[in-house]
């Protein structure tokens, strides 16, 4: 990302995480020319320098660990893994590398402009753009393409720093501290939590709402939650965090419970993980016309089009579910449509990961959405207790939850825990943008032993005979 | 009332199972269909629904629990009238889900439907807006992909397409009869001329077995062509059948004798005549020798006479074409004839042998039948009819006369020709089988 800004472009995309940069080279795959800008050195975005990418090398270090120790219990014994936290972070780092410059490769590949900065809207054709070097400099678009994403919220009136860290911090793995307080129960909290917790560090979770995980099916969290029970210290439920003081030797916190009553402790560190906020208000948006909603979330129509005319917002901006793949699907209708294609974003399914141990994975209607809505659905749920793989696996921990319309028996929503349950949604999902039957699952073939049998057998109790 | 809940049988062999989670709590209002806990057995997690509606007075077991079949699980206090118990057991449906779209998380306020945004200047030819994302109904048409993206592309709004699969499910079958209905309504169910499939345009047929058995045989080609052209014709072309005859004792007379001592293929038959007289015929009345462009609103007539002749094979009817027959004498023609039609019975007739008629002769006086309405043969307008010659009293204005007469009719299509035209045609054709001088008085 080194070019010099170019008087004007085609199409501009502000922003080079993965839907800014997918956008950008599906743009220049369909012909247009494409100017990228992002304050990166390269593209990734969040995504890859300290998002899904790092966080999952994380999860990988803690999956070799709790591994040694469940080998342990079926005989396989070998010393207590010691880590070494520096090689740890290296190879970390050596994937985003990796990765981002394909990315970069990519970009030159395609003949983008890429220019290393920031954009701001001066009007709705022109872009005011600071680089990294201090340069300034002005851009007339034609189409632009917004893609700045998110960012983690910090409690009112906290700042981060070497002990109150945000999920950007935690990923730095600076050291890995005796205790920790993990502020919320969401996807991330839960993910760095367990890579701390497997790594050594005692991790305390602490939630303001009654559950994990808010959004999914509270029988698929009670399989988690068994399980994170016993690898973190302990899960704060309907706990509030009222005061946080950093100090010389730990970060003294204040709870306060449901009744009230209030608590002190200290820890070494905090991760603050209570939620992100989309980057809309650098932008220079009172400059165009362009609407955000009382989120701060870009309003956009069914090809992403923003209120302004040949300017589209995608990914985190553009709202929730705040995660890559979405970004992706919502980057190709973008760049499809600013060439003029009749694109539409239009899924039937956005499937949502935890990267836990064991992995929560769902798709399309939830059950608790379908007892809201008042629906007549049928379900379907499967322990993997009885499930050849998973045993041989060490595992008896997981469950599968296939949801159906009870009236014609269509696929509505898919429900995983449990090991793998992350790499076994994708079938769900075709499934469900392939408008599947329960009878069509349990008619494919699956293969033997797999924990995907557990889709097939689930899809078989849903019919009598 | 108070109703006590047992746990009901869950699967079959299933004894016991474990209570992972418990959903109500005392005091809790609980609708008919409810779930009120759930059940681990040792072949799967089930929810247990509560049986009727009303207000959870006791509960008598908690998470963890290992539960008999049959065990009493709560005690539920129901609504007092019995009429009121069953409104509110749901039997009756429920208001119906709000119109809040559903089905997967990509539903939040930003997907909501904006006015439509102007469209970006340099694209003045973009199609009008399309918000396509917004869900009208509580459920998502279930099509995949590569479906939703070809009625997309045809502008189809795929929730208006009725699915024919399982669950509802839309094709591209679906899609495209979903278009072409709707371009029939809209058009007046016109289709045009060159995609007829007369094949197919039938009705599903009824059950036969119901009345006895019967076997199934492939159509020939030649029958699936016949069938095609045929329905074609008859559902296209406005047709009128005129009926005449003509005394040929005389030209009968002339044949036979000819006939004694020529060989096969020399031998003249009364089709031979016919077609000489007919291509006469239509020299002066060129109208029914053309073809009907109504695209253009044209009239196309030929300058040059090819006449087919229907011959009966044992895989079905062809009709193969003696070109320019008004420039061939009678003996050419009945030799020519011979041969073709021989060749066509055995199948050895070549494709272009059977193109290019401007007129057709279908003779099944060899077999019978008084009269008949030949089908036009599109894009011809006009078939001649023969049927058996046979002694009739012919009244020559004292008396009745024993004569040989030949009975002859002619379909035409009525939009180029009209019925004094075609009598008039016809009666030609029977005067110069009387009087054959007729066919050199003009040239
Ligand atoms: C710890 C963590 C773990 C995650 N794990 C997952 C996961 O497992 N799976 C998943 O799907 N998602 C995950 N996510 C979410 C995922 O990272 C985001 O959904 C995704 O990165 C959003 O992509 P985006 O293109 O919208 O924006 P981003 O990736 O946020 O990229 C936006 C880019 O725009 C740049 N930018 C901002 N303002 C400007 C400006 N004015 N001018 C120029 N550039 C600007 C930013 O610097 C950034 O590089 C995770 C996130 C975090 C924090």
């Amino acid at each position: 990302m080194n070019d010099p800004i170019p008087p004007q472009s085609q199409l501009v995309v502000i922003g080079a995480g993965p839907g800014g940069y997918s956008a950008a080279f599906r743009a220049a795959e369909l012909g247009l020319q494409v100017t990228l800008i992002d304050p990166g050195e390269r593209p990734g975005g969040v995504c890859l320098y300290r998002g899904c990418i790092p966080s999952k090398a994380l999860l990988h270090v803690a999956k070799l660990i709790s591994e040694t120790e469940e080998a342990e219990s079926i005989g396989v014994r070998s010393a207590k893994p010691t880590l070494e936290v520096q090689k740890i972070r290296a190879w970390k780092n050596g994937v985003i590398e990796t990765l981002t410059k394909g990315l970069g490769g990519k970009a030159d590949k395609l003949k983008l402009t890429t220019i290393c900065g920031t954009a701001r809207f001066k009007d709705n054709h022109t872009l005011q753009i600071s680089t990294a070097t201090g340069e300034e400099g002005q851009l007339v678009f034609k189409q632009a393409i917004i893609a700045t994403g998110s960012r983690p919220v910090l409690l009112p009136g906290i700042q981060t720093g070497k002990r109150i860290l945000d999920s950007t911090g935690a990923l730095e793995l600076a050291d890995i501290p005796k205790t920790m307080l993990v502020i919320g129960g969401g996807y991330i909290g839960l993910e760095l939590g367990s890579a701390y917790a497997a790594m050594g560090t005692r991790v305390s979770v602490v939630e303001m709402t009654a559950d994990l995980l808010p959004g999914c099916d509270r029988d698929l969290v009670s399989v988690l939650k068994r399980r994170l029970d016993k690898n973190f210290n302990e899960i704060l439920l309907n706990t509030r965090v009222m005061e946080l003081k950093e100090q010389k030797n730990g970060v003294a916190v204040t709870f306060e419970d449901k009744k009230g009553k209030q608590s002190r402790r200290r820890f070494d560190k905090v991760l603050m993980a209570i939620g992100r906020r989309p980057n809309s208000e650098e932008l220079g948006l009172d400059n165009t016309s362009i609407r955000i909603n009382e989120k701060g979330f870009i309003v956009v129509d069914g090809r992403q089009r923003t209120t302004e005319a040949g300017i589209f917002a995608i990914g985190d901006i553009a709202g929730e579910p705040m995660l890559a793949h979405k970004a992706y699907g919502e980057a190709h209708v973008a760049a499809a449509a600013a060439a003029g294609q009749n694109s539409i974003f239009d899924p039937r399914a956005i499937p949502a990961v935890v990267f836990t141990d064991p992995e929560v994975a769902w798709c399309g209607l939830t059950e608790t959405a379908a007892r809201e809505k008042n629906l007549k659905v049928k379900t379907a749920k499967l322990s993997w207790r009885g499930n050849g793989r998973a045993l041989t696996l060490g595992r008896h921990d997981g469950m599968t939850k296939l949801i159906v319309d009870a009236e014609n028996d269509r696929l509505l929503g898919v429900g995983l825990v449990g090991p793998g349950a992350g790499e076994l949604i994708a079938e769900a999902v075709l499934a469900l943008e392939m408008a599947a039957t329960g009878e069509d699952l349990r008619t494919v073939i699956h293969p033997h032993p797999t924990l995907s049998e557990t889709i097939f057998d689930a899809a078989q109790m849903l019919f009598r005979g | 009332m108070k109703q006590e809940i047992k746990l009901p049988e869950v699967s079959e062999g299933v004894r016991v199972g474990t209570v992972t989670s418990l959903l109500v709590a005392v005091g809790d209002q609980v609708k008919n269909d409810q779930t009120l806990l759930e059940l681990e057995t040792d072949k799967a997690v089930v929810a247990i629904p509560s049986p009727l509606a009303g207000t959870i007075s006791e509960i008598h077991i908690s998470e963890g629990d290992v539960v008999e079949i049959g065990a009493t699980l709560m005690w539920l206090e129901t609504a007092g009238e019995a009429a009121e118990t069953k409104a509110e057991t749901g039997m009756l449906p429920e208001t119906p889900p709000a119109e809040e779209p559903l089905g997967s998380p990509t539903e939040t306020e930003t997907t909501v439907p904006l006015p439509p945004p102007p469209l970006p200047p340099h694209h003045p030819t973009a199609a009008p807006v399309d918000l396509t994302g917004i869900r009208r109904d509580d459920r998502v048409a279930p099509a995949s992909p590569t479906v939703r993206r070809m009625a997309r592309e045809l502008g189809v709004d795929i929730y208006q397409v009725q699915g024919s699969g399982p669950g509802g499910r839309i094709s591209i079958e679906d899609v495209r009869a979903f278009v072409k209905t709707t371009m029939q309504r809209a058009t007046g169910g016109g289709i045009t001329p060159s995609e007829f499939p007369g094949l197919h345009a039938q009705r599903p047929l009824p059950d036969f077995s119901r009345f006895g058995t019967s076997t199934r045989e492939p159509l020939s080609r030649i029958r699936e062509l016949t069938a095609d052209s045929m329905s074609y014709a008859w559902s296209t072309i406005p047709m009128v059948t005129q009926y005449d005859k003509a005394v040929v004792g005389p030209v009968e007379e002339f044949r036979q004798a000819r006939n004694n001592g020529t060989g096969p293929n020399g031998k003249l038959t009364m089709t031979a005549i016919l077609i000489k007289i007919c291509a006469a015929a239509l020299r002066v009345f060129p109208n029914l020798n053309s073809a009907l462009d109504l695209a253009e609103r044209e009239l196309l007539l030929h300058d040059f006479i090819n006449i087919g002749v229907a011959v009966d094979t044992p895989d079905g009817l062809l009709v193969p074409v003696l070109r320019n027959v008004d420039r061939k004498g009678i003996e050419a023609i009945a030799g020519e004839l011979n041969d073709l039609a021989d060749r066509t019975r055995r199948r050895r007739i070549k494709p272009e042998e059977l193109e290019g008629g401007t007129f057709t002769i279908s003779n099944l006086g060899g077999i019978g039948g008084t009269a008949f309405t030949p089908i036009v043969y599109p894009p011809q307008v006009a078939i001649l009819g023969v049927s058996r010659s046979e002694m009739q009293p012919i009244w020559n204005g004292t008396g009745f006369e024993p004569q040989l007469v030949l009975p002859l009719s002619l379909s035409y299509d009525h939009r180029v020709i009209d019925g004094a035209a075609g009598a008039r045609f016809l009666r030609w054709i029977c005067e110069t089988l009387e009087q054959p001088l007729n066919l050199v008085m003009k040239n």
